[in-house]
């Protein structure tokens, strides 16, 4: 459990960012430029990518690109076989090679995320990304808008400033609990990828009427969500004002 | 063509009753549209006017009668589906029309400033304040952030902040209604603009709370010299704190006159309903508050005739206001302008 954990994490943490940062790219751009062309393909992309099981289209992708094109690599796990895991300092093999100053591992080990963690990203991407397009738009109608930009702000400076921030608030709450049921691994991406994490483990360990290993999964998983939950709670008292208490 | 030669008998004799006032603000054949479902709505058909420098104007008319929406669009800031489809803007001598939004950043907050109706919903709630105020006074003067907050708290305590050094700290949710409102104010004149266009400033405030906000827009707007366009449907307040009254109806003025001149002599039968449905306390105790029968003319539909026709107590009926929609025409010779858009109109003022 000690490596298999940080291992479903590292794969967690990085298609969190990936689906994140690409829905606030995706969604702010098909809100900003008002062009219907781009909203119209954000949706469909979205909807597509809702509606695909994740696991069928990771093989696709792993057929195009590792077996056609070779850009990267098979379902071999997190490091090339030819290479040495670095020493152990948190788990994720990305900070460790960095911390080590083993950049070539550590490229190896990006190299070796990538492809899963877009796969899993998926699903959220467009979830994410359609809530925060909805959040935009509402935003974007509040009248304070328009109050601003006739004190003189240019629709750029309003949207980035006052727009997006009083938007990210329900992206919050829906990245946290997602965050916490990646962080104990994706069962079918894990197994396509090879990946030696907590999905596949459990996946074995039912198989193998372990029960010891699923109810610490169980426990793990729950003490996650709590934990993630309470950190999205003091994210949005930073955020909006009104909802910090006390003096 | 008739219309335009109006257009000009207006405008001249705009200038010669004020010759020595130079023109800040000169809309012309403004037209604005709202596209819906339900057909295109023409909010604002076809207004003319000036404003002079420091002349406090007030727009007055009911509500969809187009008041708001020409002021948007004067701005450029007629929010999606409406449009400005026609007609000229000039401040300062220069076209407000077809000009970029960088453009009109400039000019927006520095030479026209505006004053919203609802000070709850005005602000961003997750900012503080200062943050939003600084904002406002470096869009436009290039000052460190620091000065820029001396500037917003020396502001703040001019509307009637206690404490504005630590109040910009405080977030919008912090201060009260008439508070916000205040702060509303400061933020528009913070620039020094040369126009303030205030819609129903005080729409949102109580009774006791109006006065004291209107009293003091007034002496800030005097202070600084700028030029105020007070947009309401409340005749009660225009007396107080304007020069001249613009009346609107249904997308189009329907008179012009300085304050006494619209509330002793008024000329269009609209104006003298409007007038009459002003309460006022001295009068003797009346049953039921008078009132304008009727409603609106569908905005989606072209107006054949004078649009007050089916309402009005002068010309309903009448086949004249049926067909010909009456132009907006100087009348009388008094010292001051007076112009009305009804086809008996002298014999209404009477």
């Amino acid at each position: 459990m000690a490596t298999r954990l940080p291992a479903s994490a590292e794969l967690g943490v990085t298609a969190v960012l990936i689906a994140l940062g690409s829905a606030m790219l995706f969604g702010a751009f098909a809100v900003y430029r008002r062009k219907r062309g781009a909203d119209i393909a954000l949706r469909t992309a979205s909807t597509l990518a809702m509606g695909t099981p994740s696991f069928w289209f990771a093989l696709v992708m792993l057929l195009i690109f590792s077996v056609q094109l070779g850009v990267f690599p098979g379902p071999e796990g997190r490091l090339s076989p030819t290479m040495a895991p670095p020493p152990t300092w948190t788990g994720f093999y990305t900070l460790d090679a960095l911390r080590a100053g083993q950049f070539l591992v550590f490229l190896n080990a990006v190299w070796h995320l990538l492809l899963p963690a877009a796969m899993i990203a998926l699903g959220p991407f467009a979830f994410l990304s359609r809530l925060f397009r909805g959040q935009l738009r509402n935003s974007a109608r509040e009248p304070f808008v328009v109050v601003s930009r006739s004190r003189g702000l240019r629709r750029g400076q309003v949207f980035l400033r006052h727009v997006v921030p009083n938007s990210v608030l329900p992206l919050v709450a829906a990245t946290s609990l997602l965050f916490a049921e990646l962080m104990t691994g994706s069962v079918l991406i894990e197994k396509v990828f090879a990946w030696p994490g907590v999905g596949s483990a459990t996946v074995d360990a039912i198989l193998a009427k372990d029960f010891a290993v699923v109810q610490g999964v169980i426990l793990l998983s729950a003490a996650l969500y709590v934990t993630v939950s309470f950190l999205a709670d003091i994210t949005y008292a930073l955020i909006d004002p009104r909802i910090r208490v006390g003096s | 063509m008739i219309r335009e030669k109006s257009m000009s008998q207006v405008a001249k004799a705009a200038s010669s009753a004020s010759r020595d006032a130079e023109v800040l603000l000169s809309v012309r054949n403004l037209r604005t549209e709202f596209v819906t479902s339900n057909g295109t709505v023409a909010a604002v058909r076809g207004v003319d006017f000036d404003v002079h420098r420091r002349e406090r104007v007030a727009i007055v008319g009911e509500s969809g009668s187009g008041k708001s929406a020409m002021a948007m669009s004067v701005v450029g800031l007629l929010q999606h589906p409406g449009r400005v489809v026609g007609g000229t803007v000039e401040l300062n001598g220069r076209s407000l029309r077809g000009r970029k939004d960088a453009e009109l950043a400039r000019v927006r907050g520095k030479e026209v400033a505006l004053v919203f109706q609802d000070p709850m919903s005005a602000f961003d709630p997750i900012r503080t304040i200062g943050a939003q105020m600084v904002e406002s006074i470096r869009a436009h003067q290039r000052v460190s952030k620091a000065t820029a907050r001396k500037i917003a708290a020396d502001m703040l305590g001019e509307v009637g902040i206690t404490n504005p050094a630590q109040r910009l700290s405080d977030y919008p949710h912090q201060y009260s209604g008439g508070m916000r409102q205040r702060v509303l104010i400061a933020m528009a004149l913070v620039n020094s603009p040369d126009l303030v266009i205030a819609d129903e400033p005080t729409t949102a405030l109580d009774v006791t709370t109006q006065a004291q906000v209107l009293e003091l827009l007034d002496s800030l707007v005097r202070d600084r010299g700028a030029a105020l366009m007070l947009i309401t449907h409340n005749l009660g307040i225009v007396a107080g704190y304007c020069d001249s009254v613009k009346v609107m109806y249904a997308g189009q003025l329907v008179e012009e006159a300085s304050v006494p001149e619209l509330f002793g002599r008024p000329a269009h039968p609209y104006s003298g309903a409007l007038i009459e449905c002003v309460v006022r306390p001295d009068r003797e105790r009346i049953e039921v508050l008078p009132s304008i029968p009727g409603s609106l003319p569908d905005p989606t539909k072209p107006i054949a005739g004078c649009p007050f026709e089916p309402r009005c107590p002068r010309g309903a009926g009448d086949p004249l206001c049926q067909s010909e929609t009456p132009l907006l025409l100087q009348i009388g010779n008094g010292p001051m302008p007076h112009a009305a858009a009804c086809h008996y109109a002298e014999e209404v003022v009477r």
